[in-house]
């Protein structure tokens, strides 16, 4: 890598990132093919995920990276000291709200976004008719006639054998009224964040070679039948209630299950600044267990 | 169907319908047919499988198709149902839009979008092979589900209904909704293919070689359950067949075709009574 | 404490990486020479600069050393390095007659013009241990080229030799060169199907041996029909020739090893109306002394034209399914990737499963509701 060249890819790459940005902008949920590059992270890493913040990032922003809603799980802390040792003068942060640029795995946070925040996500598959049709020209062809009949069916299928769709993280979702996404492999949780949501949301695949938007404020409709709605995660208690949070207390967040070697399980917000957040605003020493 | 001057119009209008495979020359249709004897250009070794194929279709109509293999009778349905396209000629097709007003498009010509439309809520097709018509990984509910769903049908509990209404109608019991194609018989697999294809309620169904391979006592319970069901909804149809007993039980008009062209056509009972051209009469006394 | 053991951070990720390194030096000895593995394990680098996409042998033997000899590690590293390159041009069209040869074979007939070359290569060895190289003195090492070159008659061949298919395309039995179609950089474009030849041709280029093998293979056994004949197997150096600066006139910028391979597939229909039957041709070429892989190229070439020519009717004429699963970078990287931790997705799972046993146990949701009109519904 040359000593200065910010952002690691070349600055033809970074054109080419964000052109495919902006079309995936244009065309809400479509997915724009490009020429993913070999990046020093292995693929299924979040290599395209990788390149969309490298072509966004500018020195003013302040970026946050999670993986399974934790800012320091392995891969998080990798990708972030890849980013910020690439991308001299960018600062990084572990709070939600501060945060401009948001490259995740797996979660969207608790916490609201707001107008300008940026949400980067790693995508492994993405095309929702995948579970359906192994062949990507085909998927192409059925996009392009807006034919998601197979994937309808899935649902049906899913209903009658389980009386539940049986996708549980992954759930496909009608962007803009026309094209279906495959949302990363985020909970059904999340889903409902990405509806009419203030941030704009790009999604990138780099072993596919493929990136896809949902700009700020875009419906985003999950697919259901109108009489069987969609539900996201219950975290019911054999009573009936909720778990909440052994550590803040939060009965409105996705939830860690936590087996315990004696037997039993403990539950806990799986983000941890927003948890972490609820505990400092609840003690004013603000330290966490 | 009436249009604005109050004359009755055909549902479907085809002139000059031809489909080579292959290259073509400028001389692929006169060195083949029936002169000829043959539908493979000597000069490109190109296939003519329609040549010129010209006739209409009333609504409420049944419409026969006879031929033997490699008459251009198969290829004719696959053109209807837009799963190939037309060298040349049209098909002018007509109907109702999504809101009811009149609408009419050539069947040659349209584009992926409209075609899917025309496929997933006027059309429908059943296939001789039932591996085909049927989604064999998919219940025999999902695969009515499919064509309802397909149709815009957003209730999961309408969905199961009208599926269950729609095997009850083809005499599949409903307690096989949840069976795939693979566990039914053969018979009971042209039922669900049926059903499936009447799904959602088209203006045209075809049928391509429906009963053929089945027992006789299948064969016949099939055919009287397509005329009781164009007795009850009106759909017209076209009947696409290598057999004369089932042009002679359901069509009230035949074309009979060979090397790709129509050789004669008229009311079914005449053609059968008193063939004109020596093709169908050899078919006849082949028959007889 | 579940909940922290997957959170290493730094300190964990630094640590592993020390592992790997301790590893490598625990048990002793003298550290190798990327140098020696560059030249002993000649193969093993070719593979690695194959895969990895570019050829920088000394830097192939280096990834190999830092993999501990993981090959597919190897050519990860090259092919990241290689994305930081600038590409500085492609060259004009090269041919495969231009190679100064090493090593060249035809199995299509007995004697071909320039005679066979039978050159380097373990084909006819009888795989029994050689335990001398156990215990091998470096005299013993270097008398081996020493010898050999003392001994060795001035060249008596010449250093290119006419192609084999020369001849049969002269008599007309082959389908006849094609312009040349432009070259397709699979690292700047993505595939979208349906892809061109030279595409197809580039990702297998630097797809993974094995993979590669395995579609080739399906072939062979039956999964597709190809009654493939090599008709010529050669590998040499390529003396790349580059469009000097200054007076832009082609001058040799150096050369390349290269391992290619065409072979002759059954006869099929000529193109047009009164043409007779010819023979196709199926071509493979890759970087380095790699001759498995250049012969199930040629096999995947051949056998994805069929693919293009009559739909696919096998796994190895399809050629999404050949090109998209054949790259080892990728594959092994999406592979490895499951050992990411998954528990956000795994426990949406869990609750999904919960709920379905619920309601299959007596539920009184829409959807039983439905399926209740006939029983069971399963």
């Amino acid at each position: 890598m040359d000593a200065d060249s910010f952002g690691f890819l070349d600055a033809g790459a970074r054109r080419e990132l964000r052109r495919a940005c902006f079309k995936a902008v244009c065309i809400p949920g479509y997915q724009v093919p490009y020429a993913s590059r070999e990046m020093p992270i292995a693929r299924g890493f979040g290599t395209g995920g990788l390149q969309i913040t490298l072509s966004l990032l500018t020195p003013e922003d302040t970026l946050k990276v999670i993986d399974q809603g934790a800012d320091d799980s392995v891969n998080a802390v990798n990708l972030r000291r890849f980013l910020l040792a690439t991308c001299p003068g960018v600062s990084a942060t572990t709070r939600t709200g501060e945060a401009t640029v948001i490259q995740t795995r797996h979660r969207v946070p608790e916490t609201a976004l707001r107008s300008g925040q940026i949400m980067v996500y790693q995508v492994p598959y993405p095309d929702p008719l995948q579970i359906v049709e192994p062949s990507e020209s085909r998927r192409r062809r059925m996009h392009a006639e807006g034919d998601y009949a197979r994937l309808w069916v899935r649902l049906y299928e899913d209903l009658v054998r389980f009386r539940e769709v049986a996708i549980s993280n992954r759930y496909p979702a009608r962007v803009h009224g026309r094209y279906v996404i495959d949302p990363s492999p985020i909970p059904r949780w999340d889903l409902p964040k990405l509806h009419r949501s203030a941030a704009l949301h790009l999604f990138g695949a780099g072993r596919e070679k493929k990136v896809y938007a949902v700009p700020p404020w875009t419906v985003v409709e999950p697919l259901a039948f109108s009489d069987v709605p969609f539900q996201v995660e219950a975290f019911r208690r054999a009573d009936g209630g909720r778990h909440a949070c052994t550590r803040c207390g939060a009965d409105d967040s996705y939830l860690d299950e936590i087996p315990l070697p004696g037997g039993g399980r403990r539950w806990q917000c799986n983000d941890q600044d927003h948890c972490d957040g609820r505990l400092a605003a609840r003690s004013p020493a603000g330290a966490a267990p | 169907m009436i249009d604005h001057a109050g004359e009755p119009q055909p549902i479907l209008d085809a002139a000059g319908l031809t489909r080579i495979h292959g290259r073509g020359c400028p001389d692929c249709l006169a060195l083949t047919g029936d002169g000829p004897g043959t539908n493979i250009c000597p000069r490109c070794r190109s296939v003519v499988a329609l040549a010129g194929v010209s006739f209409r279709l009333w609504p409420g109509e049944i419409l026969g198709v006879m031929g033997e293999s490699g008459s251009g009778k198969s290829s004719l349905a696959r053109l209807l149902h837009l799963d190939d396209r037309a060298t040349a000629g049209q098909a002018w097709w007509r109907g109702e839009d999504d809101d009811g007003s009149a609408l009419r498009l050539d069947l040659a010509a349209t584009d992926g979008w409209r075609a899917r439309w025309l496929r997933d809520r006027r059309l429908g097709m059943v296939h001789q092979n039932p591996h085909l018509g049927l989604n064999f990984a998919v219940s025999a509910g999902g695969n009515i589900a499919e064509r309802l769903l397909c149709a815009g049908e957003g209730s999961f509990a309408a969905v199961r209904r009208r599926a269950l209404g729609l095997l009850a109608r083809t005499e599949v019991p409903r307690g096989r909704v949840d069976h795939k194609p693979g566990q039914f018989s053969g018979g009971m697999q042209q039922r669900v293919q049926i059903a499936r294809a009447l799904a959602p309620q088209p203006s045209l169904l075809l049928l391509d070689e429906v009963t053929t391979g089945l027992d006789c006592s299948v064969q016949a319970r099939i055919l009287d359950l397509i005329l009781e069901i164009q007795r009850e909804t009106g759909v017209a149809m076209v009947v696409v067949t290598h057999d004369l007993g089932v042009v002679r039980l359901l069509a009230g008009r035949t074309l009979v075709m060979r090397h790709g062209r129509v050789v004669e056509s008229g009311l079914t009972d005449q053609i059968l009574e008193d063939p004109q051209h020596p093709y169908t009469q050899q078919l006849v006394s082949a028959a007889l | 404490m579940g909940y922290v053991a997957i959170r290493g951070g730094e300190a964990a990720i630094t640590e592993a990486a020390r592992l790997l390194d301790v590893l490598r030096s625990a048990a002793g000895g003298e550290p190798l020479g990327v140098d020696a593995i560059r030249d002993q394990l000649g193969l093993l680098v070719d593979r690695v600069c194959g895969e990895g996409g570019c050829w920088e042998p000394r830097l192939a033997a280096l990834a190999v050393k830092q993999s501990r000899g993981d090959p597919l590690e190897a050519a990860f590293l090259l092919r990241a390095w290689r994305s930081t390159r600038p590409r500085l041009g492609a060259t004009a069209p090269h041919r495969g007659s231009e190679l100064r040869l090493v090593r060249r074979i035809s199995a299509a007939f007995k004697e071909v013009p320039g005679g066979q070359v039978l050159g380097p290569g373990s084909d006819y060895l009888q795989r029994l241990f050689r335990y001398d190289l156990l215990d091998e003195s470096p005299e013993a090492f270097r008398s081996a080229a020493r010898d050999w070159f003392a001994g060795a008659a001035p060249a008596e061949v010449p250093a290119t030799l006419p192609k084999v298919l020369d001849a049969l395309r002269a008599e007309g039995l082959l389908t006849p060169p094609r312009p040349p179609l432009e070259a397709y950089d699979v690292t700047r474009e993505p595939l979208v199907f349906p892809v061109p030849r030279p595409a197809a041709l580039a990702a297998m280029a630097r797809g993974e041996t094995g993979g590669l093998l395995a579609m080739a293979y399906s072939t062979m056994r039956g999964y597709g029909y190809l009654h493939p004949t090599v008709a010529e197997l050669r590998y040499g150096f390529l003396p790349l020739r580059w469009p000097h600066p200054a007076t832009g006139q082609e001058v040799e910028a150096g050369e390349v090893p290269v391992t290619e391979c065409e072979i002759v597939a059954m006869h099929g229909q000529g193109d047009a109306e009164g043409e007779p039957p010819r023979f196709s041709l199926g071509y493979g070429c890759c970087l380095g002394h790699q001759e498995v892989k250049a012969i199930a190229m040629a096999m995947c070439d051949r056998s994805l034209q069929n693919g293009a020519e009559r739909g696919a009717q096998h796994p190895a004429e399809d050629a999404e399914f050949v090109l998209m699963h054949i790259d080892g970078i990728e594959s092994m990287g999406f592979c490895s990737h499951y050992k990411l931790p998954h528990y956000v997705t795994f426990q949406s799972d869990l609750d999904n499963l919960r709920k379905s046993r619920s309601k299959l146990a007596g539920g009184t949701d829409a959807a039983s509701a439905a399926l209740a009109e006939v029983g069971d519904g399963r």
